[in-house]
């Protein structure tokens, strides 16, 4: 699957392992959240090589937050465009849980969602092959905004409004 | 009023830009019905029975006379010359082609007016009193939380795709004129004893098929804590709200099964953590900003001719009963708040023509500062009048048919479009409530039944909110045909009420008379004329009006 990241397509260097499928001995792999929380858990915490988790919308976040120090990847899945309950995970995860590595949209996504996913915290992208690719070329962009992030990445219309506001935080 | 500087102005730029190219897309057939959809509805286009139909904000319900002049160019270029006001203080057109449409947010622009967020599963354009700024019992004008708030909530990264559609209401009064309690956030403006501004916080009302009043969640917030706390509720909703099922998907149903106090504790606790001293900071900023748009116009002195109407009302008796219904108290002696009924005898509640538009404009302009309010009942206000001014305005509406005097009476029905153009309905509603208004338009009849809201809908959604009329009416489908059911006891604002079913509907040819006979048994039996309709009601129940409406059966 195509994967869109700071504002182009590049190689997917991780591994999307199937809850059956064996540990392979090193690589960057991402597991659901079943398997660091299950019978595994004391072999992925000796294991070399970096580790993501992938969270369905309905998984518990506080289940995977003491993992968060090992992981360099959460991967949040859209079973729908519609389902909004992502992006409250994400900017939980950013704002909440200090989480620095990189935090993926998975599943269905329209690249008109780009600056909502973006704000939210995530930073990569996976795009279904075909047209939508150029879509995402041309239309993944940000235009004014509101609301400031508590991160404060985003210059929002209230930060420029107020810029004696922005020292201060 | 509130006017756009050069970032909000950018901002609806953009978001019709984006609009703009959503639709070449969706005409290319590069994005299918489904991934169009949120986005079509988060630009105010719902696709109705026959046609597009486009739903324009109009953010807590102030117009200015230019921005009502292009609803009306919008009303005759587009529509079929003239526009439908809803229930939340939005207009509607009908019949819009959708390749037209940016172009209609475009014109919408220029008088810095849009459709953002009227339709689809986020939060909806923010209601609040008609009367703020000039009602006598305001702790202070809504308006500028108001504004914040539709900033806050444009585009809002986090919560866009909600399990469902999300109604604010904010209410700057003593008694409540936004309807709070039957939205999914409803705030009320109080001052704490130090005279600080916050807001009690209600929270899970709605209508539809499961009406539920809103409870209060929170007694005070201070006003700069407000969009933290808010973000506490949605975040809340976003992540437990159900969305198995788009009838139980609400926040009234969340709140309903874990409990006020159970939601109460969930918010509580993510309102710990997410309590954002920088947001705090922007908001007071934003609000400093905002207020001085809402300061009172420049009122002239008018009290040495306010003694005019007093005087016309003495020897001109259809003066007199427009002056009695019509007006209302404003904080200033020598004004007056003037409400201009849409609700001609057998008129379609809530409809405007183009013509009927520019003529108010041209009173706003001259007689009211400017400024149309639009209510959630679908009528205007006037609300800067001058007392001395009245007898003038008064004849200038009496000839563009907008001087009903009507209001708060039987024939103001609220009415939803119904099955004449709406895809969710399943009955008609406009030709029944124009049936009733024909029945009902002896105004001395009106009067001698006294203050009466009777609204109605066209299906179980309840656009119509006849959950908290006192006399409702809900248009089913029953084996094909269609069947009014009705109910009584509701209110809306204070003392709010959901109203009880009477029994088994009537049909389309049948229900004109039912009202009828509520209406008898409720004259019949009432103590005296103080005793209104909701009053005998509550003293006496549903019995009478069964014993009525069905002994014969």
């Amino acid at each position: 699957m195509p994967l869109f990241k700071h504002g182009r397509f590049v190689e997917d260097p991780w591994l999307f392992l199937a809850d059956g499928e064996p540990l392979p001995s090193e690589g960057m792999i991402v597991l659901s959240l079943a398997r660091p929380t299950g019978v595994e858990a004391p072999t992925l915490a000796d294991r070399d090589g970096w580790l993501g988790v992938r969270l369905e919308p309905a998984d518990p976040l506080e289940e995977v937050v003491p993992w968060l120090p090992r992981l360099a990847l959460v991967a949040l899945a859209f079973p729908s465009f519609t389902d909004g309950r992502p992006f409250s995970t994400a900017r939980l995860l950013r704002e909440r849980h200090r989480f620095t590595g990189e935090i993926r949209a998975v599943g269905r996504i329209l690249v008109d969602q780009y600056p909502f996913l973006l704000r939210c915290g995530f930073d990569a992208f996976t795009v279904p092959p075909g047209p939508a690719l150029r879509g995402w070329r041309e239309r993944a962009r940000l235009g004014p905004v509101y609301q400031p992030d508590s991160l404060g990445e985003v210059r929002s219309i209230w930060h420029r409004r107020h810029p004696e506001l922005v020292s201060a935080s | 009023m509130y006017r756009y500087d050069g970032w909000d102005a950018a901002f609806v730029r953009e978001r019709i830009a984006r609009f703009r190219d959503q639709v070449a897309r969706r005409l290319r057939g590069e994005l299918s019905e489904e991934e169009f959809r949120p986005w079509r509805l988060m630009n105010g286009v719902y696709l109705q029975l026959h046609a597009y139909m486009l739903r324009v904000a109009i953010p807590y319900g102030t117009l200015s006379a230019p921005q009502l002049r292009r609803l009306a160019d919008i009303a005759e270029r587009y529509d079929r010359g003239y526009g439908h006001f809803t229930t939340r203080q939005n207009i509607q057109f009908n019949w819009p082609r959708l390749v037209d449409i940016p172009d209609i947010l475009e014109a919408l622009a220029e008088v810095e007016m849009h459709a953002i967020q009227t339709s689809g599963n986020c939060i909806r354009n923010i209601t609040s009193d008609p009367w703020a700024g000039v009602a006598a019992d305001e702790i202070e004008d809504p308006r500028p939380w108001c504004e914040l708030l539709r900033q806050w909530s444009s585009d809002h990264q986090e919560f866009t795709f909600l399990p469902r559609k999300f109604k604010v209401a904010v209410s700057g009064g003593l008694r409540d004129r936004a309807a709070v309690r039957i939205h999914d956030i409803g705030l009320r403006l109080r001052r704490d004893r130090q005279g600080r501004i916050g807001f009690e916080v209600l929270l899970g009302g709605g209508l539809g098929r499961t009406p539920l009043l809103a409870q209060t969640v929170r007694d005070w917030i201070p006003g700069e804590e407000l969009l933290s706390y808010l973000t506490a509720i949605l975040r809340v909703y976003n992540r437990f709200g159900r969305r198995d099922n788009k009838y139980k998907a609400r926040i009234k149903i969340l709140v309903h099964d874990l409990g006020i106090e159970r939601f109460r504790q969930l918010v509580d606790e993510e309102y710990a953590v997410a309590r954002d001293p920088d947001l705090a900071r922007f908001a007071a900023a934003e609000i400093a900003r905002i207020r001085p748009f809402f300061a009172p116009p420049p009122y002239a002195d008018r009290a040495a001719d306010a003694a005019a109407s007093r005087h016309l009302a003495a020897i001109d008796g259809t003066f007199a009963r427009w002056l009695r219904t019509n007006t209302a108290p404003h904080r200033r002696r020598d004004y007056a708040i003037v409400q201009i009924s849409l609700k001609p005898p057998g008129g379609v509640p809530g409809n405007m023509t183009a013509a009927q538009m520019r003529a108010l404009a041209d009173l706003a302009e001259r007689y009211s500062c400017g400024e149309i309010r639009v209510t959630a009942e679908q009528n205007l206000v006037l609300p800067h009048v001058a007392r001395g001014d009245l007898p003038a305005l008064w004849e200038a509406l009496e000839t563009g048919g907008l001087a009903t005097p009507n209001l708060g009476h039987l024939s103001d029905i609220v009415a939803c479009p119904g099955l004449d153009f709406c895809a969710l309905a399943t009955a008609r509603s406009i030709p029944v409530a124009q049936a009733i208004g024909r029945r009902f338009a002896d105004l001395d009849r009106q009067y001698e039944i006294g203050p009466l809201k009777l609204k109605m809908s066209g299906c179980i959604n309840a656009c119509g909110h006849h959950h908290v009329a006192h006399i409702g009416i809900l248009g089913l489908e029953k084996r094909g045909r269609e069947s009014y059911q009705i109910t009584l006891g509701g209110s809306g604002g204070e003392e709010a009420a959901i109203g009880r079913v009477l029994g088994p509907g009537f049909g389309a040819e049948e229900i004109v008379d039912a009202v009828e006979r509520v209406i008898t048994t409720y004259l019949a039996g009432r103590r005296n004329r103080e005793e209104t309709f909701l009053d005998y009601l509550r003293r006496v129940g549903l019995q009478p009006f069964k014993d009525a409406l069905y002994a014969s059966v």
